[in-house]
């Protein structure tokens, strides 16, 4: 049957790709949950019951355990919350339609935590920071991710000029969780400190008041991270969190959002620390203000949120450049461990053509051979991955190490090596110029025989690589 | 290393990577908001793990998870968009492969970052104000000098010069 000739459509369609496009109306990568939805874990929509087991409790619930006695009389409170604000936005259709085009206002919404701190990677967020007369302008983005114990964990880095600052999250039908590292916030690589807190819990208005806990930032001395040791759950600190609102006007510059309002409320080591954070659905975090005791108040506010692009299929790039369907590949992993894991976003693709197995690089929307002895690969992959604004601090050295792990990783896996582990032997100078790194790895092939060897690196401190060999 | 990705039977993780984009936008447009999309595409693949259909081919799977995400949509009792014919499967299945292709829109969607560009500038200020920064239609009449009612006329003039360039690119490309 011919369908009939409607335009109406077809505008739809162009209205979800422009909602899409320019108003972060994007979709999410529902892998994990679904996983999990499939594997019996309820759904984040549906009220949170308690886990069936301590084992089968994730470890991110803790503001779920704390307050387990209250849960139901806070589910009513919460309950009560969201009824009050579906009667509210009714009344006041003004507030929600400025965030929530296209008349959706009258329909419910989901209460999944997530859907307030959207973390899909390229996603940027410009804020203007105040304090005590001062300004300057923040940029946050969510560079790199890698799966921590099956869970995607998303890095945030912020630049405001001088040496990033790095922090991890993730979002699960539980809330939405930061992941502390032990490293200082100077550092791109997580190693779990043991110390997670669900900073917003799913259903939102469902819990009144939680509590979590995070470790305090540390930062990298100039003369090296090992200094000040590693960050540690006994120097966490406890926070409060209350919810103060679910649907509450705010205005930023001309822009009027409808905010999750959370008050958190801990205790630093300058003295006692109130914090106030407003999400809005679909952006993330558009107001911050952090006011500890006798201190001037540091505000910061939402000035563009340019949401994640469109991510094609992985697959689909690569099958485009190879131009050949159905033909074998397969993905490298990074483990989480690994220097490139967080710092590459780039991913690998090994393909076998006869005898010898090709690399393919897929970078967002484009693939393209990438040859492990030629720097020029290196270089194109640096300028794609935008090293250079985070040339400080500790990115040096692990996007440095990084590159070269990952040409030892290539190394083995073109040569039908199983298994990469470090050697023995790791140097790093890091210099005005430039950052120089030398790693010993060993490569054990399939018939368990080891091969030693030796990766040098070099990048110079505006992201640029110049070196990156293996001596056998 | 990870399991192969490109291969004929398609595991429940490959399914999901490659065919969860396609079912959102999908539901997004027959009328549900982005909450209710990602509700209604996990439900869909949870009924594919719990009753897969014999063809698991790349169509054929498209075509069931789309079949899956209307019937979901509809026992939500929801209104579907204007114009999108929600009680006609075939009409939806050609309306929904005029515009998203065989590829989830991925072309139409590149079409639009460069049909953007193209705008002269106030139909572009209008449609960025409008989508990106969500603008209300008084507060977007008071930034461009014009009336609320001109703004609608603007933003509906600018979205037919996008439907206008985004189609005149899909059918220059091979």
């Amino acid at each position: 049957m011919n369908p009939p000739r409607s335009t109406s459509a077809d505008e739809a369609f162009l209205e979800i790709a422009l909602e899409e496009q320019l108003g972060g109306a994007v979709p999410p990568d529902l892998v994990a949950r679904i996983r999990r939805s499939a594997n019996g874990t309820p759904m984040p929509r549906r009220p949170r019951p308690a886990p069936a087991t301590a084992a089968d409790r994730p470890a991110t619930t803790r503001c779920a355990r704390n307050h387990r006695l209250l849960a139901a009389a806070l589910l009513l409170v919460g309950s009560a919350v969201v009824a009050g604000v579906a009667l509210d936005s009714r009344s006041n259709r003004s507030g929600f339609a400025a965030q929530e085009p296209q008349g959706r206002d009258d329909k419910p919404h989901s209460m999944a935590a997530a859907a307030w701190f959207p973390l899909s990677l390229g996603a940027r967020w410009e804020y203007r920071q105040a304090r005590d007369g001062d300004e300057r302008k923040i940029t946050v983005t969510a560079t790199a991710a890698a799966l921590v114990g099956g869970m995607p964990v998303v890095q945030l880095t912020e630049l405001d000029g001088s040496e990033p600052r790095f922090s991890f999250w993730s979002t699960d039908e539980h809330g939405v969780h930061q992941h502390a590292s032990q490293g200082t916030s100077g550092d791109p690589l997580f190693i779990a400190a043991g110390v997670h807190g669900c900073v917003l819990p799913s259903p939102l208005g469902a819990e009144a008041k939680w509590s979590w806990r995070r470790l305090p930032a540390i930062e990298l001395p100039k003369f090296g991270a090992a200094a000040v040791g590693r960050r540690t759950p006994a120097d966490a600190i406890d926070c409060q969190a209350t919810l103060l609102g679910v649907a509450e006007a705010l205005r930023i510059g001309d822009r009027d959002w409808s905010c999750v309002h959370v008050r958190i409320d801990c205790t630093t080591k300058n003295g006692p620390c109130e914090e106030h954070v407003w999400y809005a659905r679909g952006v993330g975090v558009v107001r911050h203000a952090v006011h500890v005791e006798g201190q001037p108040e540091v505000l910061r506010e939402l000035v563009q949120f340019t949401p994640a692009p469109p991510a094609p299929d992985r697959s689909n790039v690569l099958t485009a450049l190879i131009n050949a369907p159905g033909k074998h590949c397969e993905w490298v992993t990074f483990p989480p461990e690994d220097d490139a894991a967080w710092t590459l976003r780039s991913t690998f693709a090994l393909v076998r053509e006869g005898d010898a197995i090709r690399v393919f690089r897929v970078f967002g929307d484009h693939a393209v051979a990438f040859d492990r002895t030629r720097i020029e690969d290196f270089q194109a992959l640096a300028a794609d991955e935008d090293f250079g604004p985070r040339m400080e601090g500790l990115f040096p050295q692990r996007a440095t190490v990084g590159l070269a792990r990952l040409a030892a990783r290539l190394h083995a896996l073109q040569y039908e090596g199983n298994t990469v582990r470090d050697g023995k032997g790791f140097r790093a100078e890091i210099g005005q110029a430039a950052a120089k790194v030398e790693i010993s790895v060993v490569v054990t092939d399939q018939d368990g025989k080891d091969q030693q060897l030796v990766v040098k690196a070099r990048m110079t401190m505006k992201g640029v690589p110049e070196q990156v060999d293996i001596q056998q | 290393m990870s399991a192969p990705t490109i291969a004929p039977t398609p595991s429940l993780d490959e399914a999901i990577a490659r065919h969860q984009r396609g079912v959102w936008r999908f539901l997004r447009w027959l009328g549900a908001d982005p909450a209710l999309a990602d509700d209604l595409t996990q439900d869909a693949f949870v009924q594919l793990l719990q009753h897969p259909p014999l063809d698991c081919s790349d169509p054929a799977l498209a075509s069931w998870l789309r079949t899956t995400a209307t019937n979901l949509f509809r026992s939500q009792h929801r209104r579907g968009r204007f114009g999108v014919p929600l009680d006609d499967p075939d009409a939806l299945a050609t309306l929904w492969r005029r515009n998203a292709s065989d590829d989830d829109g991925e072309r139409y969607l590149a079409a639009l970052a460069h049909c953007l560009q193209s705008l002269p500038p106030t139909p572009r200020s209008a449609i960025e104000l409008h989508y990106r920064h969500r603008q209300r239609h008084e507060d977007l009449a008071a930034k461009l000098g014009i009336t609320s009612a001109g703004v609608k006329s603007l933003l509906r003039r600018a979205r037919e010069l996008l439907e206008r360039c985004i189609t005149n690119r899909l059918r220059s490309e091979p």
